[in-house]
This record gives C-alpha cells, structure tokens and sequence, in this order.
C-alpha cells in the first residue's frame, strides 16, 4: 500500500502488469493465428475434397475436369441462399418486424408470416392471391398496396416508412427469404 | 422568536429547517421546490384540457392532444424531480457538504431540457409521447417536423444530463461524507461494524445516486443513438433493444423521484413529532433491496413485448417487488409509527406530508395489482396505469413537495396556515384527487384504453367525472397557493430572515481515494489495457467490418484500453494530486466524454474513412483519446464515484454495440 501511495515501487507493479498482458496477448495471438492458419487449410482442403466427395460414383466416370464446375455449384448457391436467410433474420429483429408479425402462427398487429410463403392470402377487398415472392417483397416495399383481410392500412407503412425498403434491393430478398424460411 | 417558531409551527421538540440551512441552501431550495410546483401548475391544466377533451366538453384535435399528452408527460417529470431534488438536496446538506455550483448546473440543464422540449412540442408539434419509442419519433407522417423529433431528443437528452450531474454529486459527496460505500449504504452497520450509521436519507441519497447514474447512462445511450439516426438516417437500431433501454431510462428516472421523495420525509417528519427517524437494520435491507432490484424492475413495461425472452419477464416481476415493496412498506410503517402517539403536530404542512403516505400506499397497490403478469395482460394499456402512476405521483410525491413549501414559509412566517383553510385546501385536494384517479381506476378496469384522444363511444362519463374531480382539486391547489401566498407576505415582513442563516462552513469530509489504491490493481489494469490493445490488429478490424455490432464492439473495447489507461495515470500520486482539485471539470469531462464517443460511432464518419488504413486508425485512437479523457476525468471523482463512472462509460459503449444493428 505505502508503495503505492509514494509512487515508489510503482513502476515495477505496472511493468509487471504489462509483461503478464503482454504474455496473454501473445497467447491470443498465436491460439489465433494457428486456429486462423488451420480454418484456411481447412477451408482449402475441403475446397480441393469437395470434388472428389460429391461426385456420383454411379456416373459413367465424366471426365476430372468437367466434375468441378458441375457440383461446386450448388453448395455455392446454399451457402449464398443460408446467407439470405441469415441477413433476413437479422433485419426481422433490427428493423422490428417481430414486434407485429410473430414466427409461431400466434396473433399479433399484423398477420403471422409462419407458413405465410406460398399459402393463398385473403385481402381486404376479399379478393385472393398467392403469396409468391413478389406479394412478399411487395408487402415490404408497398405495404398499404395490398392489405390482408382484418388489417388496417397505414400501420405497417408509417412503422417502415423511415427503412426506405423501396431503395433496398437486397435486404428486401433477405427479408423475403427469411420469411420463405419460415414454412 | 425562534422559541416561538419552534412551538407553533412544529412539534415542540422539533428543528426547524431554516434554522440549520445556509442562505444558499435556502435559495437554491427555493429555486428548485418553486420551478418543479411552477411546472405542475401548468403541466396541470394541460392534463385537464386532456380530460375535458375526452369528456366531449370541447374538442381538441388528436394532433393537439398527442402533443399536450406529450409534453405534460414531459414536463410533469421534470417537474417532480426538479421538487424532489431540491427537497432531498435542501436536508441533506447539514450532513453531506454538497456542492451548490454542481446543483445550478443540474438545474440550468434540466430546464435547458426542458425548454427544448417545449419548443419541439408547441413549435415543431412533436407529439410521439415522452417515451420517444423507436421509430415513432423519426415517422410522423408529416405531423411533426424532423427537426422538432431531433430537439425532443435532444432536450430529454439534456435532462438525462442534469440528473446524472446530481447524482454525480450526491454520490461523491455522501460516500465522503460517511466514509466510503459500505458505510454510506448502512451495510457496516448491518455487519455490527458501526455503531453510528448515516441516517435513512442519507442511504435513501446513495440509493437514488447509483441508480440514476445507471440510468441516466442508459438514457443517453438510447437518445444518442436516436440522435445518432437523426444524422445518419443508415445507422438501424434494434427495435427491443431501444424499448428496453428507453425505459431502463424513463421508468428509472420516474421511479427514483418517490425514492427522492422519501430520503426528504425522512428529515422532515421528524419536525411534527419530535421525534428523531433513526436509522434501523429493517430499513438498511429494505433499501438495499431497492438497490438490488430498481435497474430491472423497468422491464415489467414490456409484459406485452412478446419478443422479450421470458427469463427476463419473470426476473422483472421479481424485480418490480423486490424494489417497491420493502422500501414503502418499511418507511410507511416507521413513520405511522414515529406518529404515533407523538402528539403529532397537525399544520398544513405536517398533513400533507402525511397523506402522502396514504398516496405511495394505494398508488403502490395498484402498482402491485398490475405487476402481476396475468393481470397485467387485461390492465397494461388501460387507464389503470395513469391512475396508479398519478396516485403516487400527485397524491404522492407532489403532495410531499407542497408540504416542504408550505413548511418552508410557515417556518419563516413564523405561523402556520389557518385551520380552515387548510382544512377546506385538503379536503379539495383529498376529494378532488381521489375522486380523479378514481374514475380512472374505474374506467381502467372497465377496459378504457389510454393514450387515446377519442375514447370508446358512451364512456365520455367517467371522463367527465374525472375532469370534474380535477377542477375540484384545482381548487384546491388554488386555495393552497393563495393560503401560501399570505404567508410569503408575512415572511416578507421579516425580510425573510425572521430565522436567521447559519452561518456553518459546509461538514468537512475526508480526501477523496485514487481510483486505484494497491500495486495489484495498476498491475491487473495494465495488463488489461495490454491485452485489449490487441484490438487493434488490422485482422481484427478486417474480421469486424462484416458485422456493425462487432465493428462498433471493437471500438468499445478500443474505449476500453483509453479508460484503462486513463484510470491508471490518474491514479499515479504525482498525477492525483494535481487533478484531485479539479473535480467539476472532471465532472464535465465524465459526462461529454461516453456521449462523444457513441456520437462519433456513426456509419456515415467512420465508413468514410476505411478507405484510408492510416485515417481508419487515427479514428480508432481517437476512441481511444476519448477514452483517456474520461479516464483521467473519473480519477478526480474518487473512488466509488470514480469506478462507478468507470464501469457506466464502458457499458454505454457495450449497449450502443449490442443495440445499433445498421450501417
């Protein structure tokens, strides 16, 4: 204590400390850059292998060469759709979706999206339409252009109107496929 | 004269207030009791102009009403806590040297706040609620300019600061006063390590201290980000996330103004019974528990939120009880008993201050009626929540600040306020108020929704009965006022000095501690900031530019690495001897320091500068600078005020990173 409050001796704790820091960051930094280096050969390893391990064995033996572009393409477009998913489900919960549209089918502001993709949704006007991609994506953009039967324009549009949905594209698909993901 | 005072305004045995007050403790009372009653009167007929609306009296339009729901929402917060300041500031200072310079600029803040929110309302026609819920304030479908949304939030903004500043202070200075946390909060003496503890205000003082530094931290970080989206429209928040810490915030700060509310009855009790309110284990635990469960018992606003994990549900409902019932339970039940046979002396004053009592109580049950999950479900969004807020609020709280004023000018008058006024200004208050909130209890339990301009067609009768109880109390307040009015003539007769100013210097406490007082801790901080230092590395900034919550993660711990390094200066004897004395521009740094830094944690700054690796991390060690600065700044606070401002400044980084989700 006195060391302290003289300031004698203090350099020494505070060398200490560093060098004690400085060994933990190393140790950081090696368990990174060996689980870094190891994720890339990994990575390469299951690029290389990925051939190999998705090429039908029943098939009349395609010649090496033309086997990559044929199965590299589809683990591709899952990896990118998973992504789509992923980023849907991220705005669902930042842009607030979930505080009207609930993902268990239970009641909420607006209609529940489980197993909304696909299904054939009532309007107001008792007209009906199919809920393909472009009803969804369109219910985000233009939200009051078709309103579903027991629901009020006007409540989800000013909620989104600060998102500028119509000026983003991509989120719009993620949104969509996350909601497609849903059932 | 004195002699004369003490026995015909107060119980014989009692002290008068004026009589151990400085004049500058006297006029800053003054200025905080008149502002905080002047704001309830005007606040109060914007309530009414509601009331009669929806009984159909006269029209008000939804645009109109939104907006006086707004800003009597606002201002009858203010209002109370300004009062309620002042009142808890007025009687502590005996004991605790609190500083007066600190408590102006609280003060020029708060209403700084305030005016703001009175302009974005009457000019601008902000009208999204005092609760500025996300995004309501940013779409007003044109009802609303966005410049009047951005001055709201700043003014609250503003507010938020005030407060934090006063508990900045009352927290510095009570656990100097006392000898450290432990002492200060009454857990020495409940280990049998202290024969003479702090008495309960000043435990109610260090209670309401750390809370509402806790959330005012939380208030700023919401309305910065809000503020933060006002500028950068790309930076998204996470909708929960802002619910969440809005109330952290709002719910906080309303419900520490009946915690201030309570540390003043404790001192001014004791006048009318001669008896002295000592400190007991009972209320140490109750107020604990206060200090245990007050952060979370915000969470009981979002019952409704279906998307609030359930684990936190249940804990909020949990946290709702442990923090209000202990505290009221035990203050109301020692001080019936201190009444009881004291030969209570009844005033004006004294029985206000006694029916207060009567207002936290069923306030408070109608609080615990609608904590209940299940009930809560049929009552959250009726009128029995304004009836039961307004119960403990007015009946309540504003009930206390009316007695101090009134025992403020009966002790300087030199007399009481007569028998039948007072008996015909309380009985007003007592019918009218009663009868007010409960039409809405009545109504609230009938279904009747709030927050509604226009209510459901044929309930315009429960309205009209309310509006009716609250003219009744109108009043009221008006017979008190012009009862006050004559007995601020009479002070005036005296000058105002029939009891003369003490003349006592400020009680002298110890010197403040370092933020770090063993070689231990400089070790494990330096250490720390080594450690931290390591984010850094370009791989890290690479690895987070995929996420904004990791980018903005990487920046608080880029904070975190300045805090550490500040906190360890500061703490160097040569160091805290030379900043030790600057505690107010420590004061101003700890509050600008965290709010600039979230500030500049916008998308549109710091994306315009990845396309420089040098600029990219010139704008990281200006985190880090920032983080020095509020390092350095908390080492002049001491210890306890030091540390705490410590952990808030890094949490406010942690929050912003765990809320803005855009960019």
């Amino acid at each position: 204590m006195a060391d302290v409050k003289t300031g004698d001796a203090l350099w020494k704790w505070i060398l200490g400390g560093l060098a004690a820091g400085a060994a933990v960051l190393g140790l950081l930094v090696g368990a990174y850059a060996i689980g870094y280096d190891r994720g890339q050969n990994n990575a390469e390893v299951a690029v290389e292998t990925q051939p190999a391990e998705t090429t039908p064995p029943a098939t009349e033996a395609p010649p090496a060469e033309t086997t990559p572009p044929a199965t590299e393409a589809p683990p591709a477009e899952t990896a990118s759709e998973a992504d789509l998913v992923a980023r849907g489900e991220e705005l669902w919960s930042s842009t607030g979706c979930a505080g009207c549209h609930s993902l268990d089918g239970s009641a909420g502001a607006g209609p529940t999206v489980q197993g909304l993709a696909g299904s054939t949704v009532t309007l107001d006007d008792g007209s009906t339409v199919t809920a393909d991609d472009a009803y969804l994506a369109r219910s985000i953009t233009d939200p009051d252009a078709q309103i579903s039967e027991g629901y009020s324009a006007g409540i989800m549009s000013g909620a989104v109107a600060s998102q500028k949905f119509d000026t983003r594209q991509q989120d719009v698909d993620a949104l969509v496929a996350f909601v497609k993901s849903q059932g | 004269m004195e002699a004369h005072a003490a026995t015909t305004v107060l119980h014989r045995d009692g002290t008068e207030l004026l009589a151990t007050a400085r004049l500058s403790d006297r006029r800053v009372a003054w200025l905080f009791v008149c502002t905080g009653l002047l704001l309830f009167c005007v606040m109060g007929l914007a309530g009414l102009a509601m009331r009669l609306s929806q009984a159909e009296v006269f029209t008000l339009s939804p645009s109109w009403f939104y907006r006086l729901m707004t800003l009597h929402g606002a201002g009858m917060l203010v209002g109370a806590l300004l009062a309620m300041m002042g009142a808890l500031w007025f009687v502590l200072r005996t004991t605790v040297p609190l500083h007066v310079g600190r408590m102006l600029a609280s003060y020029l803040a708060i209403v700084g706040g305030a005016v703001l929110v009175v302009i974005a309302v009457l000019l601008g026609g902000f009208a999204a609620g005092w609760t500025f819920l996300w995004p309501l304030p940013f779409d007003s479908f044109a009802a609303w300019r966005p410049w009047a949304a951005d001055t709201f939030l700043a003014g609250m903004l503003l507010v938020g600061a005030g407060f934090f500043v006063f508990c900045l202070d009352l927290l510095m200075q009570t656990t100097a006063a006392y000898g450290g946390l432990q002492r200060a909060l009454g857990i020495s003496f409940l280990r049998n390590r202290d024969d003479s503890p702090p008495p309960p205000a000043a435990i109610a003082a260090m209670v309401v201290s750390i809370e509402g530094l806790l959330a005012s931290a939380a208030g700023t970080t919401i309305l910065v980000a809000l503020i933060g989206h006002a500028i950068d429209s790309g930076l998204e928040l996470d909708a929960l996330w802002a619910k969440n810490l809005t109330y952290f915030f709002g719910h906080s700060v309303a419900n520490l103004i009946i915690y201030l509310a309570a540390g003043a009855v404790y001192v001014l009790l004791p006048g009318y019974t001669g008896r002295p309110w000592k400190t007991t284990k009972p209320i140490v635990v109750a107020w604990l528990f206060t200090l245990l469960f007050v952060a979370t018992a915000y969470s009981h606003h979002l019952y409704m939120d279906f998307v609030q994990p359930e684990w936190a549900q249940g804990f909020s409902s949990v946290a709702s009880f442990g923090a209000a019932l202990p505290p009221a339970v035990v203050t109301i039940f020692t001080g019936v008993v201190l009444i009881w046979g004291s030969r209570y002396r009844w005033t004006l004053a004294s029985t206000l201050l006694y029916l207060g009592f009567m207002g936290w109580a069923i306030g408070g049950t109608g609080a615990v009626i609608d904590s209940l999950i299940p009930i809560n479900f049929k009552f959250h969004n009726t009128l029995w929540v304004p009836a039961h807020f307004h119960t403990y609020l007015l009946l309540g709280v504003i009930f206390w600040a009316f007695a101090l004023f009134v025992r403020m000018l009966e002790e300087s008058a030199g007399q009481t306020a007569r028998d039948g006024v007072s008996a015909f200004a309380v009985g007003a208050l007592l019918v009218g108020g009663y009868g007010f909130v409960g039409a809405w209890y009545v109504s609230g339990a009938l279904g009747i929704p709030r927050r509604w301009a226009v209510h459901p067609e044929g309930t315009a009768g429960y309205s009209l009965a309310g509006s009716i109880f609250v003219i009744v109390f109108a009043v009221g307040v008006l017979v008190l006022l012009l009862e006050c009015l004559r007995l601020a003539r009479i002070a005036s007769v005296y000058r105002w000095d029939r009891v003369p100013a003490s003349r006592a210097s400020l009680p002298a406490v110890r010197d403040g501690e370092p933020l770090l007082t063993t070689g231990f801790q400089f070790a494990a901080v330096s250490a720390a900031a080594l450690v931290f230092l390591g984010s850094f590395a370009p791989s890290i900034t690479d690895a987070t530019e995929e996420s904004v919550r990791y980018h903005h993660l990487q920046h608080a711990a880029q904070f975190l690495v300045g805090l550490l390094v500040g906190a360890a200066v500061a703490s160097m004897p040569a160091v805290f001897a030379r900043i030790r004395r600057h505690p107010n521009f420590g004061i101003a740094l700890v509050v600008a320091g965290p709010a600039v830094m979230l500030l500049v944690m916008l998308p549109s700054i710091y994306e315009s500068f990845e396309g420089n690796d040098w600029v990219h991390l010139l704008y990281h060690l200006g985190i880090t600078a920032l983080g020095v600065v509020t390092g350095l700044a908390a080492g002049t606070l001491g210890l306890v005020t030091g540390r705490l401002v410590l952990v808030l400044s890094i949490g406010m980084a942690l929050m912003y990173a765990a809320g803005a989700t855009g960019g």
